[in-house]
């Protein structure tokens, strides 16, 4: 019983009040959060924004197997989402606005996907809108950017049969584009990025609606509906594709998906996807027979030139692929048929980026290529300089495109099939 | 039976003759005995006197063996002592009466002249273990209330103990504690004596010493300390005797009396020194220079000084192949983390940091913890405490109730809970994993300091989330990395880094690659192993050696072989792991 005890107590007693006295103020039960998967913003009348947040009903999300026992027939009270949605001012101010209507605080940590409707983007500057998700803590800098060219709500409202909520149907979609590389998966840090890079001007994917013509022609053909389906109208998809292209703060135009696929030979952002060739028809493969390569690597260099004061852009992309399908009579085995299958491919690659150039360089005038932020790197003193009028160089800025391109596996198949 | 009419006839007697109490003031009878009151007591030279004085002590007790006789025809007198219930009857009269009043030899015994009692202990008595020249009666006594029998010689100042111990013990059985699958099941007893001799017939060197004395002011407990001479280092085993010598105590029930008393730091929950009921083990210890303190008494032996990680192995993870005793205790490691951690990191995490939980795991939760009424932290304290109980009662119940608590536990904690809406499956799951964590940690001694903490770390998540669970790992780290036991720091070879020591940390190194002891216990002997003894396959020059050799001892018996052929190849090699 001597110091030491007194001071152990002592210590005790403090540990014990100042936890007790101090701790838990901003402790919040899992159960007790409105988690939002996805945000969306709509422009409103006067000047106003609409937000709606996809709130995610637990219960109804997992619940149905858990325990009601696979049953599914929950009905409309236990819904595996709900979007609530709210005019305001500025994004901050919907969000607060928010908590008049909804009983969970609303908790955006795991929110994966921003929307922003077409109009929005077109008509409010881009850094007002973005703003609010690079200054809120709880925002993680993966979401994804997409911007809607069709109506919001219509987005918002499309759940799937695998997926039950558009907001997990997105980022599920999303994670399949390395298999066709025909839209750029651009993370919010990277869409912040390239925004407020000097010279550079951001991209972002593009989201519709589009109709499911299997199942339109279905439903035609059975005449009627069948009442208890899902709510998703049948015949309508939701697909991820093509590149919105803003010039400075707003939503210039679009690049479209072979375009969208020249922007990312650029930036050397290809992980994947088909490609087709046209077969040599001097060895009896007919006109419009195509060879598939399947995309497997893509690198890209980007290296401007100050030749006498002229500055001019040489993109170095090297390519390899896979042969995947081929409907040439072409024997694989043959020499030489390797290396015009490499120089039809390098091609092909030629028309994308050129059309990607074509239409960002020429027609909007958005550098999404990095082409400036490339000058500012390997000039700096020249950069300080032309980056005034940047936007005029990059306008008639020469850009030569160099294209390695390799077929890294033909497969053990060498010949097409042929009817004997 | 026999001891009654004994009892009786003294009894009587006593009371017939009122003489001693009234002569001698000093007379013990109805007293509480002193042991210095008995160092001073010398042994008189009337047996009467002996008699009466040591009558007045233990005269009241029904075990009592009293047994006055004439030695062969002579003169003499003897008087034995003892107590029947922790003697044998038959070696009493086979080994001590039968020689001295029976035998021929006696005839003369008092007309030889010369010194009765030496031609007693040296000529006539032929118990195996015989203690001459004790002179005062605190000797005597506590030799009988050991089980010893105290004879007296009319005439002589000195009495002779006679060692015929002999009392109900339990058989060497199956470890219960510390399971192997491969290895020695044996297990130690409550009896002093066996526990010595499973170590020394695993150990059979010279150099073990085991050291006896009696702690306790009124059990008198046999307690031996047992080292390796040689390997263990002089200044750790002086500290543990001058720890346990300043003991001064009435009983020693456990070893944990012990441990408590000469442990390092008294008011730390981690076990600063380990106990076992494996010989196997204790041997270990024993060679690795380590101390053993064995307690009369209990099937536990204390070894010290340890570390954390020596807490963390199983005897059984060098019987085991390397590999997969490396996994084990890797796998051991985890344990320890999860057994400590895990409900205060669930509850830190649901409450406070919902944005590291990945999203479909955080709907999954929400969604189990719709509907409960409680926190997480109640939920959590109610079920751990839950679960605690239902581990303590499950040791505690009788055997054949213990059946129905695991049934109940089973079924009100699973699935009443749960479908009642109190707990959340997933608290149930937590609660579960940390459970069979904590029975992962081969220390029951470490796994009863890690529950315990666990709860301070509950409190600390709930309030202050990761921060708090962070700071109370921080504090119990810096705390463990001060703590000592007997100088050995207790994060060993790893807050003063031993590189050499880690091949017996976290991994477990192959036995040809350990080839110290810890550095930290034996400084003056390091070497265990000889340094080249990693199978390779052999050249040549190895091939004709141990063909030679083969062909040399063929003949012999197999354990004689095996013996020389090692000494014929390797030569000076066996020395290295001799000691």
């Amino acid at each position: 019983m001597g110091m030491g005890l007194k001071v152990l107590i002592l210590s005790m007693l403090i540990i014990a009040a100042s936890l007790t006295q101090t701790g838990c103020w901003d402790h919040q039960e899992a159960e007790g959060l409105g988690i939002v998967l996805a945000t969306a913003l709509d422009q409103a009348p006067e000047g106003r924004v609409r937000l709606t947040a996809q709130i995610i009903s637990p219960k109804g999300l997992v619940g149905g197997g858990q325990v009601g026992g696979g049953g599914g027939a929950v009905g409309g009270a236990s819904s595996p989402y709900r979007n609530v949605s709210v005019e305001g001012s500025t994004i901050f101010d919907c969000i607060r606005l928010l908590s008049l209507e909804s009983p969970r605080q609303l908790f955006f940590a795991h929110n994966q996907t921003i929307l922003i409707s077409e109009e929005l983007a077109r008509n409010r500057g881009i850094e007002e809108i973005i703003d609010f998700f690079d200054r809120n803590p709880q925002i993680r800098r993966s979401n994804w950017v997409l911007i809607a060219q069709s109506d919001i709500s219509s987005i918002m409202e499309l759940p799937g049969d695998i997926t039950s909520t558009p907001s997990q149907r997105i980022p599920a979609i999303i994670s399949e584009q390395w298999l066709s590389s025909y839209y750029p998966d651009i993370q919010l840090g990277d869409f912040l990025e390239a925004l407020e890079t000097e010279g550079s001007d951001a991209f972002a994917m593009g989201i519709q609606v589009v109709f499911n013509e299997s199942e339109v022609r279905d439903k035609l053909a059975k005449g009627s509906s069948n009442g208890d389906q899902r709510q998703e109208p049948v015949g309508v998809l939701i697909k991820v594709g093509s590149t919105a292209v803003f010039n400075g703060n707003k939503l210039a135009g679009w690049l479209n998906e072979k375009e969208s696929r020249g922007l990312l030979w650029v930036t050397g952002k290809v992980k994947g996807g088909v490609i087709t060739v046209p077969c040599r028809t001097e060895n009896g493969s007919r006109e419009g027979q195509r060879l598939s390569l399947e995309i497997l690597r893509n690198e890209s260099k980007i290296e401007p030139e100050l030749i006498d004061g002229e500055l001019s852009v040489t993109v170095k992309i090297k390519a390899s692929t896979n042969i995947q399908e081929s409907e040439c009579m072409e024997e694989l085995d043959k020499p030489g048929a390797i290396s015009s299958i490499e120089e039809a491919l390098a091609g092909a690659i030629q028309l994308e980026v050129e059309a990607a150039l074509a239409k960002a360089q020429q027609e909007y005038g958005s550098d999404i290529f990095g082409f400036g932020p490339a000058v500012h790197r390997k000039y700096p003193g020249v950069w300080k300089e032309i980056k005034a009028d940047w936007q005029e160089t990059y306008h008639d800025l020469p850009v030569y495109v160099e294209i390695d391109t390799r077929i890294a596996r033909t497969g053990l198949v060498t010949k097409p099939v042929q009817v004997q | 039976m026999g001891v009654n009419i004994f009892t009786r006839l003294f009894r009587k007697r006593a009371a017939k003759k009122p003489g001693p109490a009234i002569d001698r003031p000093d007379s013990p009878k109805g007293k509480v005995i002193k042991d210095e009151a008995l160092k001073s007591k010398k042994i008189s030279k009337g047996l009467k006197e002996n008699r009466v004085y040591l009558e007045d002590i233990l005269g009241q007790n029904v075990d009592i063996v009293s047994r006055e006789f004439r030695l062969g025809t002579g003169n003499k007198y003897a008087w034995l002592v003892c107590l029947d219930s922790l003697t044998n009857d038959a070696h009493i009269s086979e080994n001590i009466l039968k020689p001295l009043m029976l035998e021929n030899l006696m005839a003369g015994i008092d007309r030889l002249g010369g010194d009765v009692i030496e031609i007693i202990e040296k000529s006539i008595l032929t118990a195996a273990e015989v203690r001459s020249k004790v002179y005062n009666m605190y000797d005597v006594t506590s030799s009988v209330l050991y089980g010893s029998a105290a004879l007296f010689v009319d005439g002589y100042e000195e009495a002779l103990i006679i060692n015929l111990k002999d009392w109900p013990q339990r058989a060497v059985e199956k470890a219960d504690v510390e399971v192997v699958v491969r290895g020695p099941k044996e297990s130690f007893t409550e009896t002093i004596g066996v526990n010595t001799s499973l170590v020394r017939r695993r150990l059979r060197s010279p150099n073990l010493v085991i050291e006896g004395f009696n702690l306790g002011r009124e059990t008198n407990t046999a307690v031996t300390i047992a080292y390796l001479k040689g390997v263990v280092s002089p200044e750790l085993l002086q500290e543990v005797k001058s720890r346990v010598n300043r003991i001064d105590i009435d009983g020693i029930l456990e070893g944990n009396y012990i441990e408590e008393l000469i442990q390092d730091d008294p008011y730390t929950p981690f076990p600063q020194i380990g106990f076992s009921e494996r010989p196997d083990r204790v041997v270990s210890a024993l060679l690795q220079g380590r101390v053993c303190i064995f307690t009369d008494g209990t099937p536990m032996v204390l070894y010290l000084p340890i570390s954390l990680g020596d807490l963390l192995q199983s005897p059984e993870d060098y019987y085991a192949r390397y590999h997969v005793a490396t996994a084990i205790r890797l796998l051991r490691f985890l344990g320890l983390a999860i057994s400590l951690l895990l409900p205060s990191f669930y509850i830190a995490v649901i409450t406070f940091h919902q944005e590291m939980i990945p999203t479909q795991l955080l709907i999954s939760i929400a969604a189990s913890r719709e509907g409960v009424p409680f926190p997480a932290v109640l939920e959590a304290l109610i079920m751990e405490l839950t679960f605690e109980a239902l581990r303590e009662a499950g040791i505690r119940l009788p055997r054949a109730v213990g059946q129905a608590v695991s049934i109940v536990g089973a079924l009100v904690i699973g699935q009443s809970a749960v479908q009642a809406g109190i707990v959340s499956p997933l608290m149930v799951i937590v609660v579960a994993i940390t459970g069979i964590a904590s029975f992962m940690i081969p220390s029951y001694n470490l796994a009863m300091a890690m529950r315990l903490i666990r709860f301070p770390l509950m409190l600390l998540a709930a309030t202050l989330g990761l921060f708090g669970v962070m700071t109370g790992v921080l504090a119990m780290l810096i705390h463990m990395a001060g703590l000592r036991s007997f100088g050995v720091p207790y994060l060993a070879p790893l807050a003063p880094l031993k590189i050499s020591d880690l091949k017996d940390f976290m991994v477990r190194a192959p036995w040809w690659a350990m080839h110290k002891r810890p550095t930290e216990l034996a400084r003056r002997n390091e070497r265990r192993i000889a340094p080249d003894l990693k199978p390779h396959t052999p050249s040549e020059g190895d091939v004709q050696e141990s063909n030679l050799s083969l062909k040399e001892f063929g003949g012999l018996d197999a354990g004689k072989t095996s013996a020389d052929g090692r000494s014929g190849t390797k030569g000076g090699g066996v020395g290295g792991d001799g000691t």
